[in-house]
């Protein structure tokens, strides 16, 4: 075990104490495009469906999900290959304490839930995270800027991140999912 | 606030792994997200230390049906269940760590006893709860365990290098990987460290914070760095109770296990 101090934690502390910026914390994982290759390596061909959700659907989508149904309008990317259906990819946010997290979900054609990959995690202070002003920053920034692995590799130590903002994510898509292909929503 | 530890180190490093960019990836598991990061063209390494987590989730998360937990609960008192070794394991050193901490560490939290037994005429063991009320969580522990295994996997299968960090329970092999303490008061992070070929957990128990500690609580927000990452894990319960990384029973146990501690608030 080797350990090398980089600041002491009370001198940066203080400085937290004093009103001076902590600094905020993000890591990009991969892109949406790079989450669809890496949850479907067979698929050749990546189609977009728009689900928009009326009043109805939107209750039934909350009752089924067990939290609110937040949006109407998703988006549900549909794997195939060679014409066959391989799954599903749903990118979601979340807010978490401290957190913004993109995920990505993949369900099999059944609407099972097969595996969720996390695209990006940006952590902030002072509440920023709740500032829609301080997201939209982060819209379309983990495709367009590219990923910068290798060159900051930064791990956070510290309590125990909650992952509930992100449990009941993964269970509203699988519910969305399943509403949207019971409704026929889905196209194809 | 209570001055860190002195932490002199003369470990010499291990020759380092030349790696030339991370596949880094996180999924959430044992409740939190857990980051793992290999070498590049390490996909199967990569796979298997997620697979390791996924494992130890399933056998024991008290929030999972099937675990070997859960099984153990809905059992009747006195009815020996089968548990996987690894489960085994982990019940075996939470009893080590409860008797050398005089009882600090509990993971049935004072709720009823229980025992660990070998399965007769068959390799294997049980959990078997002796009181009714008995009921174990492995919050305190298993995180740190999970990354371990997940950190072995990782290396069995041709990594070089990787580290492993459960929601702030962290440990790096052939890799010196910065770490940044979270304000959990605040959220963002201080600049702290360098860990390599060792892990680092850190627990919170401030009011409002995301854990409970059963016991008596001294000092709030702890770290603990350690060659393994349970014992990491599981020394911050102990010292959290503690208060102070100079007491007699820390400064024994930290020893014990090559560890060191720091109080950030008491």
């Amino acid at each position: 075990m080797r350990i090398t101090p980089l600041l002491p934690v009370t001198a940066s502390m203080a400085t937290a104490a004093a009103g001076l910026s902590l600094s905020a914390f993000a890591v990009d994982y991969m892109s949406p495009q790079q989450a669809q290759a890496a949850l479907f390596p067979q698929a050749d061909r990546f189609t977009v469906r728009e689900v928009a959700l009326d009043a109805a659907a939107l209750q039934a989508l909350a009752t089924q999900a067990g939290a609110p149904a937040r949006s109407a309008q998703w988006k549900v990317v549909e794997a195939s290959q060679g014409g066959k259906l391989l799954g599903w990819v749903v990118v979601d946010n979340v807010v978490g304490k401290f957190e913004l997290i993109t995920y990505a979900v993949a369900l099999t054609p059944e609407g099972v839930v097969r595996q969720v990959e996390v695209l990006s995690y940006r952590e902030s202070h002072g509440g920023e995270v709740r500032l829609p002003a301080w997201r939209q920053q982060f819209v379309g920034k983990t495709a367009a800027n590219g990923l910068r692995l290798g060159q900051d590799i930064a791990n956070i130590s510290g309590a125990t991140l909650s992952c509930a903002h992100l449990t009941e994510g993964v269970r509203r898509i699988a519910a969305l999912v399943e509403l949207a292909r019971s409704r026929r929503l889905l196209g194809g | 606030m209570a001055r860190p530890q002195e932490m002199p180190d003369t470990a010499p490093a291990r020759p380092r792994a030349v790696v030339r960019g991370w596949l880094r990836r996180a999924r959430p598991w044992l409740g939190t997200l857990v980051d793992i990061g290999v070498p590049v063209g390490c996909e199967p390494a990569l796979e298997a230390a997620f697979e390791a987590i996924a494992r130890a989730h399933r056998l024991m998360s008290v929030q999972d049906e099937g675990s070997d937990l859960s099984r153990a609960h809905a059992a009747a008192v006195g009815l020996p269940v089968a548990i996987h070794p690894w489960t085994a394991e982990v019940l075996r050193l939470s009893l080590d760590l409860q008797s050398r901490s005089d009882g600090l560490f509990d993971v049935a939290r004072g709720s009823g006893r229980w025992a660990v037994r070998s399965l007769q005429g068959e390799a294997g063991h049980a959990l078997v709860r002796l009181d009714a009320g008995t009921r174990l969580d492995l919050g305190g522990i298993a995180k740190g365990w999970a990354v371990d295994q997940a950190v072995r996997a990782a290396q069995a299968a041709g990594a070089a290098a990787v580290w492993v960090n459960a929601g702030g329970d962290l440990r790096a092999e052939g890799v010196t990987v910065p770490v940044r303490l979270r304000d959990e008061r605040e959220g963002g992070a201080h600049t702290w460290l360098q860990l390599s070929d060792g892990a680092i957990a850190t627990s919170d128990f401030t009011p409002g914070a995301r854990s409970e500690l059963a016991g008596t609580l001294r000092a709030a927000h702890v770290s603990v760095a350690a060659p393994d990452c349970a014992w990491a894990d599981a020394l911050t319960k102990v010292l959290a109770q503690l208060g102070d990384a100079q007491h007699p029973l820390a400064q024994a146990l930290l020893q014990a296990h090559g560890a060191r501690a720091w109080v950030h608030v008491r």
